[in-house]
């Protein structure tokens, strides 16, 4: 009985230490890509990523489209001859119970020739972690409002 | 049990705050390319967008590194006569738009994608963004960090490949 109490001491420990080495990290950011153009960002077209299992490129869209922009999600092979901005991402997930997004990237890019404008990642681990929509959210945010600084 | 209990919680230190010994250096991206053509030309390279390591510690590729694996490459393959500071023939512009890298698994895929733009007298003559990619497996580097770490190099070392070799395609360089 007094070496489980002892045991019981070591995993605590360990746990202890396991959420004190960095469980509630966040970061969004966004940066401008230099001699990109976008004229007009009107409507949007999100390239489905093929690594995507969770259609976040529907979640995107969704988002885009309640802050007033035209938004359209799909294959690479289905872009529209209308849109001005094609919005690419990449979702990377951690497990901690449950599966969770831990990072997302995204861009947007001139739909004539597929170049970079404004690119934004964000990352939130386990503690402060957000579901699909609020990862998108944030990293549209943070895009938007560098897009305006230039403005 | 003092003893053992010591060596555990090393132990666990090194699980959770990984204990790789590796970290990004150009001599793990610059190499050498079969160029088709060579420019008897000063150029110099501005690189922005790059960073040492983001939030999670996952290591990144910083500006000076970059730099110096382009201007390495360049040298190692007499692409341009000379990398210069200043009185450049041409203007090479690197922006790091984004290295994705996974934080968990057995395989590790890293992409990395750079805005390329090449300028003479500040007009554009070419423009490219790239995208790369590297994937290593733990059969192949065990260690979670210093596969990261490879797989990173690996794919910048990639993606400076495909543009200089893509510029040594250019007529109009002259």
């Amino acid at each position: 009985m007094y070496k489980n109490y002892k045991y019981m001491g070591l995993v605590l420990t360990i746990l202890l230490m396991f959420s004190l080495t960095g469980c509630a990290i966040s970061d969004s950011n966004a940066k401008l890509v230099p001699s990109s153009e976008l004229n007009k960002k009107e409507t949007f077209y999100v390239v489905l990523s093929k690594t995507d299992k969770r259609d976040i490129a529907n979640t995107i869209a969704e988002v885009l489209t309640t802050k007033g922009y035209l938004a359209t999600s799909g294959n690479l092979n289905n872009i529209p001859s209308n849109v001005d901005v094609i919005v690419t991402y990449e979702d990377r997930w951690m497990w901690d119970i449950t599966n969770y997004l831990i990072k997302l990237n995204m861009q947007f890019r001139n739909a004539d020739n597929m170049y970079p404008y404004l690119a934004g990642e964000t990352i939130r681990t386990s503690l402060i972690r957000k579901d699909v929509k609020g990862m998108v959210e944030e990293t549209i945010n943070t895009m938007l409002n560098k897009s305006r600084e230039v403005k | 049990m003092k003893k053992e209990y010591f060596l555990l919680i090393v132990l666990s230190v090194f699980i959770f705050t990984g204990c790789g010994s590796k970290k990004i250096q150009q001599e793990g991206i610059v190499t050498n390319i079969e160029v088709e053509k060579k420019f008897n030309k000063k150029i110099k390279l501005i690189v922005d967008g790059g960073r040492e390591a983001d939030v999670l510690g996952l290591p990144k590729v910083s500006n000076n590194i970059l730099y110096e694996a382009v201007k390495g490459t360049i040298e190692n393959s007499n692409l341009f006569s000379e990398v210069v500071e200043n009185n450049e023939d041409y203007k090479l512009e690197l922006f790091i738009v984004y290295i994705g890298q996974p934080v968990v698994g057995k395989v590790f895929k890293v992409n990395v994608e750079i805005a390329w733009v090449l300028k003479k007298d500040n007009n554009i003559i070419w423009k490219k963004s790239i995208l790369t990619s590297s994937e290593k497996s733990i059969d192949e580097i065990y260690n979670g960090f210093d596969r990261m770490v490879i797989t990173t190099q690996e794919a910048t070392k990639n993606n400076i490949e495909k543009a200089l070799k893509e510029i040594s395609f250019l007529k109009n360089i002259e």
